[in-house]
């Protein structure tokens, strides 16, 4: 009875040395493991929507893919950037697409405004370029007879680094300038994107 | 005079540090700073500033910022179509690729350019008129057929007969130095005057009977296509 007790009290112990020699393994490195194991796949996935792994995979269609892919109306393109040239807009270092949306009656008119190329904010009247880019990329007559609902402006710095893009539709930018709506809400109907890594590479220190 | 040489190197070593000075406040250029400043009043409208006015963390704008950053998306797909810029990017690298084969009437070249947009019914014009003028009918057909159904809407339909018009009569001009010389081959000039014969026919059908006159040329240029390049 005795030597069964000192066995077992030896068990005992065993599994105690067992379960602090585990310890680690079951509790500590799971403690910090499970986090950190989070922490990295979500910085994976973050980093494979950043460098768009699953549309280089194939596995998944980039939005303009499916909505831009139509042929650019370059007649249309030509008259507004007509149209923006008589109004004394600097076009150097300006390119215009004009790009039919699937699935919506409406034309996307983009504007890339590269200052490498030559590009400068001058004809446009005031401080407020880009509220002012983006009105005269919409409200003109050329606008309006090929029926652009939607502009985009990206912002090409004189690296040749897209450094801004936004987007906005066009009855937004319309009620802006007729005052039906205030700056506050044309904001909040713009969409946009920067490239951070250079933004806050200048910025900071 | 030795004293206001000195002065004078003195106020030109000043000018020049102060031009110095100056042109470094102008590294980063102004439409850049636009650019930034319009974007940062945009990004405190919607909330996707990481820091508050006071420097310190702003956490709706951190999440809101972290949301886009993990979807890749503005949350609308229209938007984010708009915000591709690789995208535009390949448009304008197509483009210059087909200018530059237009140019050179190399058909590699084109048949590159269409393999990266495959949709455009502008490249699909260009290669038809292309393979017209080199007598290949089993290329030209596949670039008709092809350019023929992605310019489908009436619009497109008329931009794409414009073109094809506009080609196929500069590539009959330079061919024939203007009529005073005969095609090489009748297959080239057959091919070509198919090609405007079924522009003009496209165009009329497009436009209406407006341009009657579209008709009549689609005639000319079908009987052309059958006699004239075979008669002599």
């Amino acid at each position: 009875m005795g030597i069964t007790t000192r066995a077992h009290g030896g068990e005992r112990r065993h599994m105690a040395e067992t379960r602090k020699k585990q310890g680690c393994w079951r509790c500590g490195c799971l403690v910090i493991g499970i986090p950190l194991l989070i922490l990295l796949l979500l910085a994976g996935y973050a980093a494979a929507v950043y460098f768009k792994v699953p549309e280089r995979l194939g596995l998944k269609q980039p939005p303009a893919e499916h909505l831009l892919s139509s042929t650019p109306d370059r007649v249309a393109a030509a008259e507004i950037m007509d149209e923006l040239q008589a109004a004394g807009v600097r076009t150097e270092g300006l390119s215009l697409y004009v790009l039919p949306v699937e699935g919506r009656d409406y034309n996307l008119v983009v504007a890339v405004l590269d200052e490498s190329q030559g590009f400068k904010f001058e004809g446009l009247g005031g401080e407020d370029v880009m509220v002012e880019f983006f009105k005269s990329l919409a409200l003109g007559d050329a606008s309006q007879k090929h029926n652009v609902g939607r502009v985009a402006i990206h912002y090409v710095n004189n690296e040749g680094v897209t450094k801004v893009s936004m987007t906005a539709p066009t009855q937004a930018i319309r009620d802006y300038a007729a005052g039906r709506i205030t700056r506050a809400a044309l904001l909040q109907a713009i969409e946009g994107k920067v490239d951070l890594k250079s933004m806050y590479g200048e910025v900071l220190p | 005079m030795k004293l206001q040489a000195w002065k004078r190197l003195v106020l030109a070593l000043a000018v020049a540090l102060l031009l110095i000075s100056l042109s470094g406040c102008f590294d980063t250029p102004e439409g850049q700073w636009l650019a930034w400043a319009f974007f940062g009043e945009w990004q405190d409208e919607k909330d996707l500033n990481p820091a508050k006015e006071d420097g310190s963390v702003n956490p709706e704008g951190v999440a809101n910022l972290g949301k886009r950053a993990l979807t890749g998306s503005t949350g609308d797909e229209e938007s984010d179509a708009a915000l591709d810029y690789g995208w535009i990017g390949d448009i304008a690298e197509a483009d210059e690729m087909m200018d530059e084969a237009r140019k050179d009437r190399d058909p590699e070249k084109m048949a590159e350019a269409i393999k990266k947009r495959p949709n455009d019914y502008t490249y699909r014009a260009s290669a038809a008129v292309l393979a017209a003028e080199r007598g290949n009918a089993p290329g030209w057909n596949v670039q008709e057929d092809a350019g023929e159904q992605l310019a489908g809407k009436p619009g497109d339909q008329v931009r794409y007969a414009d073109q094809l018009i506009s080609e196929a009569e500069a590539a009959v001009a330079r061919i024939t130095n203007n009529g005073a010389r005969p095609y090489k081959d009748p297959v080239q000039c057959e091919l070509l005057y198919r090609t405007l014969s079924s522009a003009y026919g496209l165009r009329y059908r497009a436009k209406g009977s407006v341009t009657a006159s579209d008709l009549d040329l689609s005639n000319k240029y079908y009987y052309d296509s059958k006699d004239g390049c075979y008669s002599k």
